[in-house]
């Protein structure tokens, strides 16, 4: 629960969000996922996916949906082992009201609230070049 | 532990790539040597990486955008490659394990071609605390080291943020006006405030002989990179003066040297004819413009890009001049 006491859509741990990451501002940000149309799990954190995290990777890392500032770059992640099969990518609009984000050279860790519905706030555009 | 543990284990130093977790990996192994690893899918392993040691040249490469990810996987070192589980690191510490050269070859495990570095999510800080040593000659007074690290530094902060923050530069361009004087000096302060302090230039040590030697500490990458640029830029300083002339000529011609970023050149054959010769410049650099960041990072606004492709060529030129003098000598 943030200061604002505004809930998550996980139970985040003390000091997560950490203190510089800010409230989305109407901003678009951009996610790779597999399937057109999307399901809420293909914006669930590893943590609610209920992934184990390795133990040099920061909880509030784990427990954050990973979006980007651009698109081109994700584009290029389909070049990764893991990426290939995700064929589309999520546009998404980010409202005061979805969540807190904090971005870092164009990965961004993004803490979605309880009340904010990824699937209602994205269009699907395909992720080939 | 023995002997050949020892050799199996490496240490993750940087992760390059985070994205839903750390996707690509640079290592370290007990002797000092380079490795590189990206997260693959494999049954029996929680979070499982395919890795391989590489030449630090090769790597170097990789790092300025030179060759790409699936290049460095081909050049592997002994063509030996390992699985390892982040799941069972310890202190940064991974055990590796040899990979079978049938089970090398399955391309599920490989990147495809054309991932550069560019799209890493984190800048690699390649600095290290043994200065790159430029050599100087011949009789300066401090204005004129002054002016040299300063333009030297300026070249060094606008590669480092094109090649690790184009959207920064795409920013700090949008926000300047672009209309002569002081916005140009103000830009290039902007850029270096935005290297990060752990990837700062600084000039570490004078050695004021006949011959002497500068020190510098940065990034080693973008230290070679701009010594690179300049080394190219002595064989087509020619051609470069040439465009940069004919782009200066029709800015003055069109009154564009002080017009805002929005105004038009008056015909399109004109802004073609700009743009190519801006691309001459940046060629004469060794820097390619088919894929060009710096076009990019303009949003293809013809007049901005021209201005900053010349306020880049007078900063190269001004190092090349103590280079033409032969008070300095780049090796």
């Amino acid at each position: 629960m943030s200061s604002d006491d505004v809930a998550f859509s996980e139970i985040l741990p003390v000091g997560c969000p950490p203190n510089d990451a800010i409230k989305s501002d109407g901003r678009t940000a951009f996610r790779l996922i597999k399937m057109n149309p999307p399901i809420p799990e293909d914006f669930f954190s590893h943590s609610k996916l209920a992934k184990r995290k390795p133990p040099d990777v920061p909880l509030c890392n784990w427990m954050s949906c990973s979006l980007n500032a651009d698109k081109v770059p994700l584009i290029n992640f389909r070049k990764m082992p893991r990426f290939k099969d995700f064929k589309f990518i999520a546009v998404l609009r980010l409202e005061k009201e979805s969540g807190m984000i904090k971005e870092k050279n164009g990965h961004i860790d993004f803490w979605m609230y309880a009340s904010f519905n990824p699937i209602d706030a994205c269009e699907i555009e395909s992720a080939d070049p | 532990m023995n002997n050949r543990n020892f050799l199996l284990e490496a240490t993750i130093s940087e992760t390059l790539l985070y994205y839903d977790g750390p996707q690509l990996v640079l290592l370290s192994g007990a002797n000092g040597d380079k490795g590189i690893a990206v997260a693959i899918t494999r049954d029996g392993m929680e979070y499982p990486f395919f890795a391989c040691y590489i030449h630090q040249k090769i790597l170097e490469k990789y790092l300025i955008g030179k060759v790409d990810l699936y290049y460095l996987f081909s050049n592997a070192s002994s063509s030996a490659y390992y699985f390892f589980d982040l799941f069972l690191v310890k202190n940064d510490i991974v055990s590796l394990e040899r990979v079978s050269e049938d089970e090398a070859q399955n391309k599920d495990y490989w990147p495809e071609k054309g991932f550069f570095s560019s799209n890493h999510s984190s800048v690699l800080s390649s600095r290290t605390e043994d200065p790159e040593y430029i050599n100087i000659n011949g009789a300066w007074d401090m204005s004129e080291l002054s002016l040299f690290f300063k333009k030297f530094s300026e070249i060094y902060a606008i590669l480092f943020i094109v090649n690790f923050n184009v959207r920064k530069l795409k920013k700090l361009i949008s926000s300047r006006y672009w209309q002569g004087g002081g916005s140009y000096l103000s830009f290039y302060d902007s850029l270096m405030e935005e290297v990060e302090n752990s990837n700062l230039l600084t000039l570490k040590s004078i050695q004021y002989a006949s011959p002497g030697k500068l020190g510098m500490v940065g990034n080693t990458v973008v230290i070679n990179k701009v010594v690179d640029l300049i080394q190219i830029f002595e064989n087509h300083s020619v051609q470069a003066l040439q465009a940069y002339r004919s782009i200066d000529r029709i800015l003055n011609n069109e009154k564009l040297k002080s017009s805002e970023a929005s105004t038009n050149f008056s015909s399109q054959s004109i802004e073609n004819y700009v743009k190519n010769q801006a691309d001459i410049i940046l060629n004469a650099l060794g820097i390619d413009t088919q894929n060009n960041p710096f076009f990019d990072a303009c949003n293809c606004n013809v007049l901005i890009y021209s201005k900053l492709v010349l306020s880049i060529h007078r900063r190269v030129d001004s190092v090349h001049n103590f280079i033409s003098e032969g008070r300095v000598q780049l090796t």
